[in-house]
């Protein structure tokens, strides 16, 4: 054994921990790391509004988009219904075009002698 | 119970199905359609001309009348085929879609049919209560097919008001029954 072994065997010998040691650090171990802090008021705040802008822009904009497929399909009914009369329309004043017509060349043929 | 339940269940099933039942054309006119260079196909139900009401403008004379006659109509539906040629239908085929329309409940109020390949029309209207509720136009042309049917009251005043606005003729009643004499014996 060298006297250099023997000092360095002495030195890296564990030191008796103090009596209360462990339980020194622990009640230290708080400070180290300090409580989170509320959330300041005004910061829920505008988590809370940006929550409902997000709610009421989703409803505004599934509203819109329903009115709009209203709108899209009313102005088909209006257009298909105007169609319609028109249709009606010219096949009556044709069946009555043809009414007349025949009705005109009746009275012709009795007046004739 | 159980029994009356069901029975009680069945009743409603049927009378929502009844209501949910719409006018149906008892004519296949997918041959027709298959065959057309041009179709119109207007099916309108009291819901669709409810909506489409809500949409006829006031300022527009047209629509502001036509808003008026469809004010209480419960559908309308038309079916309009244009041919590129001619003989694409028979008459059995017009024979057929007038058949919808031979029932008592409807009266021909115009019915003219040409000999010689021209345009045969039929005008038929249902009565209620001594006031028109229906009306169906069969038109009949060498290249050209269509039918109107119109559900519910019509004011026939209102529609000869509407004479020269949409080409609706005013509609000359001595004329068509002296046209419905003429054609009774005929074809009906």
């Amino acid at each position: 054994m060298t006297n250099f072994e023997d000092q360095l065997r002495e030195s890296l010998q564990p030191d008796d921990v103090p009596p209360g040691f462990a339980n020194r650090v622990l009640a230290r171990l708080p400070e180290a790391s300090p409580p989170q802090r509320p959330l300041p008021v005004l910061r829920r705040v505008a988590i809370w509004a940006a929550a409902l802008v997000i709610c009421i822009g989703g409803v505004t904009g599934l509203e819109v988009s329903k009115t709009r497929e209203e709108r899209a399909q009313g102005e088909k009914a209006r257009q298909e219904l105007m169609l319609a009369l028109r249709i009606t329309g010219t096949k009556l004043n044709q069946a009555q075009s043809r009414v007349r017509q025949l009705a005109t060349d009746d009275g012709a043929k009795g007046e004739r002698p | 119970m159980k029994l009356m339940f069901r029975i009680v269940c069945l009743l409603l099933l049927g009378s929502g199905l009844a209501a949910a039942q719409d006018f149906q054309w008892k004519f296949d006119f997918g041959r027709l359609a298959a065959e057309a260079s041009e179709t119109v196909d207007v099916t309108l139900d009291a819901n669709m001309l409810s909506l489409a009401k809500n949409f006829l403008s006031d300022k527009d004379p047209n629509e502001r009348e036509a808003k008026q006659i469809v004010s209480q109509l419960k559908g309308i539906y038309v079916r309009s085929y244009e041919f590129e040629k001619e003989g694409v239908y028979s008459n059995a085929d017009v024979e057929a879609v007038r058949a919808q329309f031979k029932t008592p409940e409807w009266n021909r109020i115009v019915g003219v049919k040409s000999n010689h390949g021209g345009e045969n029309s039929y005008v038929f209207v249902r009565l209620a209560s001594g006031k028109v509720d229906g009306l169906a136009v069969v038109a009949a042309e060498p290249r050209e097919f269509t039918v109107v049917y119109i559900n519910g009251p019509i004011d026939l005043e209102k529609l000869t008001d509407l004479g020269g606005q949409f080409g609706i003729p005013r509609l000359d009643t001595q004329h068509a029954r002296i046209e419905d004499h003429k054609s009774k014996g005929g074809d009906q």
